[in-house]
């Protein structure tokens, strides 16, 4: 068997592979949305865990959600917190705290702010905060 | 030389190449620049060297627009001027200043910043400070660095201090000079105008023990100040009506102050950030000794892009006891009902925002570490804005009259929408650019409604008499002369168009200058 056939064979097999992935994920698409679903869920409360001093958090997060009151679901709030594009549920905490920081200092420069008691706060604080609060509720 | 005007024989008529009515910053630069000079010159000066009570009395005024001092405060009638009470900042305005502003009504100075650059040297000397850049980057030092604000639109803004006063700076230099003549005691009661009224034919003046006198110059300087400058002129309504240079009802209007307001509280990434540069200190350069204060203002990119107007926000510790500092369980029973009114309950909000911003700010795994409130050591943010030109914003003559029988002013200050969209969009941006850079968090403390805010001046009396090259623009043109007439100039800030974030003598000794070049060419 020359190398060329051999090449061949594990293109075709790999095609095969994608193929059936993508077949799969088709039919067990309501499955698919449990699993992301069970993976926010993880999300939230690894986002949470960044706060050293999660009563102030909460704090905030529950004078936001009195002005925004729209957004006082984790779902809605995770979504506006981790847009799709970057691989929040893989990062860890140290990752994940550059991002947020980094998305903090482009809600600011790109004037994404929120008056809440008066301060000036980036969304993405905001939200954190928010997030924290239903947290705290749930507990 | 100075000469005592009660000791001049009654209704003696003096004569002069140029006559300076006032002694302030102003006339004083004008008149030193006489010195040994062909031309024959004389000062009038209202008061003499040192304070008089009475003297003073006649800058008394009435004030029917926002809450302001009274007018007895904010000017000095004697040798000196207000550089007698001047704090000594100084800085040029800057290249925005000069330019034509979308959505700022009435800006625009007829030449551009670089045009001036010659005559801020040398009212540099005059100051007695440092001729160089009022950028960080010169003055900043080991000891006191600028904040970190790369990629950040807000920059720091320098002011030189150096509070020295005019009268006594050049006291000597004008007492030896043979072609100057300074008669104190001497109130200017108005212009005496020909029957066309488009030439000055002499100043009437009075002392207040009733001496009465007069002076015929080739060419009259007004160096009274943005208040008095419109004042005489309106009083001058013998040949005109509506006062000299009032053919389009622009003397007096445009009465412009800087802003002064406390906008936000500074919730600082770490109390101990160093700020030395942002605080009054001692600095050098070269050989001159003197004092920096350094505070923050917006790029110009921004300040263009975002249609606002120039201003400085200083940086402020507030005092003991300072109610806006207080969590709001601590604050007083009318705040917390205004704010339980609004839904916010009491707490120690500001530690939680320290709390949060240090969480998300710092770096991970440190143990929390909760300050209490007054250990956080917020500081005030005091915003110094330029005011919109406004029409409305004036002095007029009052019914009421001094002890000459010559009609008060009327004050009448107002700011407009322009002016409080823009302090507010500032706000916004200042808050949002500390937040970029990483320097904690700012709380806003301008009410909703800018009618309750506290606004203060700086008595700065700027734009009163503004310079145009149209008369419909303007009541001096780009020389400083009043529109309409041959041989009446005016010195002092009463002819900004637009008034910076800074303050206002630099300009005004820069202006003198000029226009003393300018006479000296007339003159021939």
């Amino acid at each position: 068997m020359t190398a060329d056939r051999l090449l061949t064979r594990r293109r075709f097999l790999g095609a095969l592979t994608v193929a059936g992935t993508w077949l799969l994920a088709r039919r067990l698409g309501p499955l698919r949305t449990l699993g992301q679903m069970a993976g926010q869920e993880g999300l939230a409360s690894r986002l949470v865990q960044l706060f050293r001093s999660p009563a102030s958090a909460a704090c905030i997060g529950q004078a936001y959600l009195q002005q925004a009151p729209h957004e006082g679901q984790e779902r809605r709030l995770l979504a506006r917190l981790c847009p799709a594009g970057r691989r929040w549920h893989m990062a860890d905490a140290s990752q994940l705290h550059r991002m947020l920081r980094e998305q903090q200092a482009d809600d600011f420069a790109q004037g994404r702010v929120v008056l809440v008691h008066g301060w000036t706060l980036s969304v993405t604080e905001a939200r954190l905060c928010a997030l924290a609060a239903l947290h705290a509720r749930a507990a | 030389m100075f000469v005592d005007s009660r000791t001049l024989p009654a209704d003696i008529r003096l004569e002069a190449d140029l006559c300076i009515i006032g002694a302030g910053p102003a006339g004083i630069a004008l008149a030193c620049e006489f010195i040994g000079h062909p031309a024959g010159v004389i000062v009038l000066e209202s008061g003499g060297l040192d304070f008089s009570t009475a003297t003073q009395a006649l800058a008394q005024g009435r004030n029917t627009g926002l809450s302001y001092p009274p007018l007895t405060v904010t000017r000095l009638r004697y040798f000196g001027g207000a550089t007698n009470h001047w704090g000594g900042e100084s800085r040029p305005f800057d290249e925005i200043d000069f330019e034509v502003r979308a959505d700022i009504p009435f800006s625009g100075w007829p030449f551009g910043r670089s045009h001036l650059t010659p005559y801020y040297e040398r009212a540099e000397r005059l100051c007695q400070i440092a001729s160089v850049p009022y950028d960080a980057q010169t003055w900043a030092t080991e000891q006191t660095p600028p904040l970190p604000l790369a990629n950040n639109p807000l920059r720091t803004h320098l002011l030189q201090i150096n509070p020295m006063y005019f009268g006594e700076a050049y006291r000597s230099d004008l007492e030896q000079a043979g072609n100057v003549r300074v008669y104190l005691h001497a109130n200017a009661l108005e212009l005496d105008t020909d029957a066309n009224g488009r030439t000055v034919t002499s100043v009437p003046a009075m002392t207040l023990e009733r001496n009465a006198f007069s002076v015929a110059a080739k060419s009259v300087i007004l160096a009274t100040g943005g208040i008095e400058n419109p004042r005489l002129l309106l009083l001058s309504d013998r040949v005109h009506r509506t006062g000299v240079g009032n053919h389009h009802d622009l003397v007096g209007r445009c009465f412009m102050e800087h802003v002064s307001l406390t906008t936000g509280l500074w919730l600082r990434p770490d109390p101990q950030l160093p700020l030395g540069l942002y605080t009054l200190h001692a600095a050098r350069q070269g050989d001159w000794h003197g004092q920096v204060l350094g505070s923050l203002t917006l790029a110009p990119e921004t300040l263009r892009h975002e249609r606002l107007l120039n201003f400085r926000c200083e940086l402020f510790e507030p005092l003991p006891h300072d109610e806006r500092l207080l969590p709001q369980g601590q604050q007083s029973s009318r705040h917390l009902v205004g704010a339980m009114q609004k839904g916010h309950v009491p707490d120690h909000f500001m530690a939680h925002v320290w709390n949060v911003f240090t969480d998300l700010g710092g770096a991970l795994g440190h143990e929390p570490r909760t300050l209490s409130e007054a250990a956080l050591k917020p500081l005030l943010l005091e915003q110094v804005t330029e005011q919109a030109p406004n029409l409305d914003s004036r002095v007029t003559l009052s019914p009421e009259q001094d002890v000459f029988g010559r009609r008060r002013v009327e004050l009448r200050w107002q700011l407009t929408d322009v002016d409080h969209r823009s302090i507010t969009r500032t706000h916004e941006l200042i808050a949002a650019a500390l937040g970029q850079a990483g320097l904690g968090r700012v709380k806003r403390l301008l009410d909703e409604d800018p009618r309750a805010w506290p606004v203060k001046g700086q008595a700065h009396h700027m734009g009163t008499t503004r310079m145009h090259a149209e008369p419909a623009q303007g009541v001096v043109d780009p020389d400083c002369r009043v529109h309409g007439m041959s041989n009446l100039y005016i010195a002092g800030s009463s002819v900004f168009p637009t008034a910076s974030s800074g303050t206002p003598t630099l300009t005004i000794v820069a202006l003198a200058l000029r226009l003393a070049d300018y006479l000296k060419e007339q003159l021939g």
